[in-house]
């Protein structure tokens, strides 16, 4: 799919038709030129390139299919009146291009001038109205050629460009319609667009939770058993299965000596103590409420 | 170390690859690029080649920031409630488990694999190989090539478990700050 879009399958991309007994030499010339710049597989000529056993007509036909450019070499001895004759290859080149909406370019040799409109077969009649390249006499021809191969460079991005947006267009049309989803992933997305809600309408009462616990658990840690209370208090408001809030109270409350504080205390801790817990707690526990807590606590 | 199937990796992680297959489709349809095919339950997607590199980000690392901002997000009651030692139960231990499962799923999908940094890469024409957003791009391509080989020792759901822990502290610590 990728090389469809880019249009990097292709090989060939300069064609150059041609009579033998017309200016075979200069287009021979020519494609060397080109072979040179553009590399072997990117030019046709036929001589050349047919495999041996295709069949020549069907072998053009889908060359020419995929090109970009025709170079039609015109020199002295090109004859319009050939292109009339029944199965002519030159004409049936031609006409290929003009269908496949190759850009054509005539390039004349030896003082070749273009064919009249009115001489040409109706289906390459489009040859007379293109802009020809003229070799003609006074310049080196390797000069002529790198005129010819900068028109070659840009008709070959143009049309390279043409086809990608061909193709894009093609593509477009099997393309899955934007912002559309299968059912069941519109579910799943809802759903989760649900936690997320739930998660961010949850979130605040808990970062206060924590940071009353941490600031609980600062005071605590400087003695100051009040507000470690009231922090430890305001944590378990918020989040009232927070352990850590339980088991920090409970501390902070045995800390504070009073029968009421320990009843209160008593009835925060939870069903069950670990280790760590019972030993943060032993510290600050009276002795009859360890017993009692003992019995009641841990089974 | 732990083998698991990638079969049962799927169906256990499914809402990952859905988000992270939704995520680069949005994008791509946001940015006009056509999108031919998506295996919602793959986390795969095929579209048009994408030639602008600041663009190649965008899809590129739309999973990324997708996933791991839905993890995140997810993961706040979970990690509050482990700092706040909190032991829930209930309806309230219910969601708290399926926003756990949700949301290290998602994260878990978060990082794209290398070679999808690459195939982004290789479609910008050779010409546009330059400036700040090749360079990122290129960047990011080193360092998920880094991050595939971790994953092998559970890189992904350390990942996922990382950001769902990190954000709250850094969240409770601006709150307590200010």
């Amino acid at each position: 799919l990728r090389e469809a879009t880019t249009g990097s399958w292709r090989r060939t991309e300069i064609f150059i038709s041609y009579r033998r007994d017309d200016a075979s030499g200069q287009a021979g010339r020519l494609y060397d030129q080109l072979v040179e710049r553009f590399g072997e597989d990117s030019v046709f000529m036929d001589v050349d390139t047919i495999p041996p056993g295709e069949e020549f007509d069907g072998y053009i036909d889908d060359i020419l299919r995929d090109c970009y450019m025709c170079i039609v070499v015109i020199g002295q001895r090109w004859s319009t009146e050939r292109l009339h004759a029944d199965g002519d290859f030159v004409r049936r080149e031609i006409a290929i291009a003009f269908a496949r909406k190759v850009r054509v370019i005539p390039a004349l040799f030896d003082g070749a001038k273009m064919p009249e409109a009115e001489k040409l077969p109706a289906e390459i009649t489009d040859l007379a109205r293109c802009e020809a390249y003229d070799f003609g006499a006074g310049r080196t021809f390797r000069r002529q050629v790198t005129e010819l191969l900068a028109q070659v460079d840009r008709a070959i991005e143009e049309a390279k460009q043409r086809q990608r947006e061909r193709n894009r267009e093609a593509f477009r049309g099997i393309a899955l319609r934007p912002h559309q989803y299968p059912i069941w992933v519109l579910f799943v997305c809802a759903l989760i667009a649900l936690a997320v809600f739930a998660s961010l309408t949850w979130v605040p009462t808990q970062v206060r939770a924590l940071a009353n616990l941490r600031r609980a658990e600062a005071a605590q840690s400087k003695g100051d058993n009040l507000t470690a209370i009231s922090q430890f208090r305001a944590a378990l408001s918020q989040v009232a299965t927070s352990r850590d809030a339980k088991i920090g109270l409970a501390t902070a409350l045995f800390a504070s000596n009073s029968k009421e504080a320990a009843m209160e205390a008593m009835n925060v801790l939870p069903e069950t103590l670990d280790q760590s817990e019972m030993d943060q707690l032993k510290k600050v526990m009276p002795a009859e409420y360890q017993a009692f807590f003992k019995e009641r606590k841990k089974p | 170390m732990i083998f698991i199937p990638g079969f049962v990796i799927t169906i256990l992680t499914f809402p990952g690859y859905v988000m992270k297959t939704v995520a680069t489709k949005f994008w791509c349809d946001v940015l006009g690029v056509p999108v031919y095919d998506a295996k919602y339950f793959k986390g795969t997607i095929l579209h048009e080649k994408i030639e602008s590199a600041a663009q190649s980000i965008i899809v590129a690392l739309s999973s990324f920031t997708v996933n791991t901002s839905l993890c995140a997000i997810l993961l706040f009651p979970v990690a509050f409630l482990f700092f706040l030692g909190a032991d829930p139960d209930g309806l309230e231990g219910t969601i708290t488990a399926l926003l756990a499962w949700v949301g290290i799923s998602v994260g878990m999908h978060a990082l794209p694999a290398r070679s999808e940094i690459q195939f982004y890469l290789n479609g910008i024409p050779e010409d546009m190989r330059r400036g700040l957003s090749y360079n990122i791009l290129r960047a990011a391509g080193a360092l998920f090539a880094l991050t595939d080989l971790l994953k092998r020792i559970w890189l992904d759901l350390v990942y996922a478990v990382a950001v769902g822990l990190a954000v709250p502290l850094a969240i409770t610590s601006l709150y307590m700050a200010f």
